[in-house]
């Protein structure tokens, strides 16, 4: 008798019918095939580094898809690093804590949405720059994990900033990741694979009815290693949206495919689309203008933008009635 | 609990259950080298997961789980690879007696997942539903597949039970 697990005697099956002389037969000579197998040698060691190695690149392959997507972009106009930091460089700015020391002139201190922009924006000043950019970044990234709160109706919980570039939703003890990326100048948007891969599903889906895109779902293999994906063209752009499985508890995001795609297609999400792209033509003009003009030696040219164009330096989701609902909602739940 | 102590758990239970596992590749793949490649990778996925592997109700049968399935993925991986490029690698001829090759043979007619829901229902000892549920396929699946399986291994094996008789 071969050492599996304990399980049912051998012996006719119920849907074995006439083949029970077979099966019984199949079962003696795969046992007396397998039991004449040489004892395998040791591979426990060998299993350990591999699977190390396997751990640490899973859990790298988010950050580094991400990071590789923007440098692709090349405009990096992404919401990783909160919708107050799409600026034309790594998200890695993003993150860092602020000092004054940073080459801040290609940050923009943006308000967020939220900010009471005309009492804070008279205040900046040369030296204070930095700390405001860190905070508006901050906040900025806040704005975006309140948006995919919302637009993911808590099926992951309260999404929040995590680390470089990255969000998380917590519920229940479990830690989802979470990326939602905004990329512009991207073509069109790809096919799926075909054939398609194995590891992967993927499907076309409509956001609104109206807006195409695709809906991918990776892993399965395992229990808890489901991840899934969005990704749609949105004015000019490609907007990409995924959520992780809990890799140390394995738990796949509670999220279904159809789940993903409403929350990918809700207005706080097309909104936030839309306040990021805003911000990021905003940006570009300011930072052509000030390279062309000025050229400043200046820690930073923001603080002039500040105070003086408060109008231009405080994007909003107010400009039009989708964004303001938008607006509210996301102001709302952030805090 | 530790890192360590979770390694070393991994360790006790990898070098207690490698074999078992190894004989259920073997059948499976029908090859001692790719048997072996199989659990090796199938212990690197536990131990990549062990942290919820080893909270498992059934560890034995999540590693079966993770071995069926590193084993189609092989396969169909393989079967991609033919059909983009060129031949297959031959699967070499089990240098052994009769029956394990009468066996092998046997089971290397049947298309990888239909010997893979051999193996678990007779060398298993799964049941139907056990099976389906490893493989993500319904019942009536398994069910069909078997017996189909079985007509196909009854004319290859022939006379198999001489060798049985014989070994």
């Amino acid at each position: 008798m071969h050492d599996t697990p304990p399980g049912r005697p051998h012996g006719p099956e119920p849907d074995a019918g006439p083949d029970d002389a077979l099966v019984g037969e199949l079962r003696e000579l795969m046992e007396r095939a397998a039991a004449g197998l040489a004892p395998l040698p040791d591979l426990t060691q060998e299993a350990v580094r591999l699977g190390g190695r396997r751990r640490i690149r899973a859990r790298l392959a988010v950050v580094g898809a991400v990071a590789g997507v923007l440098a692709a972009g090349g405009i990096g106009s992404a919401a990783l690093g909160g919708l107050g930091s799409a600026a034309p460089q790594p998200v890695g700015p993003a993150v860092a804590p602020p000092t004054a020391t940073r080459p801040s002139a290609v940050r923009t201190p943006v308000p967020a949405p939220s900010m009471p922009t005309p009492t804070s924006t008279p205040t900046s000043t040369t030296s204070s720059v930095s700390a405001p950019t860190g905070t508006t970044e901050a906040l900025g990234r806040a704005e975006v994990a309140a948006a995919l709160t919302v637009a993911l109706g808590d099926l992951i919980g309260t999404v929040s900033p995590d680390g470089a570039g990255l969000f998380a939703g917590r519920i229940d003890g479990h830690t989802f990741p979470v990326t939602f990326q905004v990329i512009q100048g991207a073509d069109a948007l790809d096919e799926c694979p075909d054939p398609p891969d194995q590891a992967v599903t993927c499907r076309t889906a409509w956001l609104s009815g109206r807006i195409e895109a695709r809906l991918l779902v990776a892993g399965g293999d395992l229990p808890g290693d489901e991840s899934l994906g969005i990704s749609y063209r949105y004015l000019e752009s490609t907007v990409k949206l995924t959520i992780g499985a809990d890799t140390d508890a394995g738990v796949s995001p509670p999220v279904t495919a159809d789940q993903l795609v409403v929350a990918a297609g809700s207005e706080v999400m097309l909104a936030a689309v839309k306040y990021e792209l805003k911000y990021a033509a905003r940006y570009a003009e300011k930072a052509e203008a000030n390279s062309s003009g000025e050229a400043s030696d200046s820690p930073s040219f923001l603080a002039p933008d500040a105070t003086t164009e408060p109008s231009t330096a405080e994007p909003s989701l107010a400009g039009d009635p989708n964004d303001t609902d938008s607006a509210s909602e996301t102001g709302g739940s952030s805090r | 609990m530790s890192a360590t102590v979770r390694q070393r758990d991994f360790e006790e239970y990898a070098r207690a259950g490698r074999q078992r596992l190894y004989r259920t590749a073997y059948l499976l793949c029908g090859d001692r080298e790719h048997a072996r490649d199989l659990v090796q990778s199938t212990l690197a996925r536990l131990f990549q997961h062990w942290h919820r592997a080893s909270r498992a109700d059934h560890l034995d049968a999540y590693a079966r789980t993770v071995l069926t399935r590193l084993f189609l993925h092989e396969r169909r991986r393989r079967l991609r690879d033919l059909l983009a490029h060129a031949r297959p690698d031959p699967a070499p001829a089990a240098p052994r007696p009769e029956l394990r090759v009468t066996l092998m043979a046997a089971l290397g007619e049947l298309p990888p997942r239909a010997r893979a829901m051999v193996v678990l229902r007779y060398w298993e000892d799964l049941s139907v539903s056990e099976v389906a549920a490893q493989l993500r396929c319904s019942e009536s699946t398994v069910k069909s597949q078997c017996s189909r399986s079985l007509t196909r291994l009854r004319a290859e094996l022939g006379d198999a039970h001489v060798y049985t008789a014989e070994y």
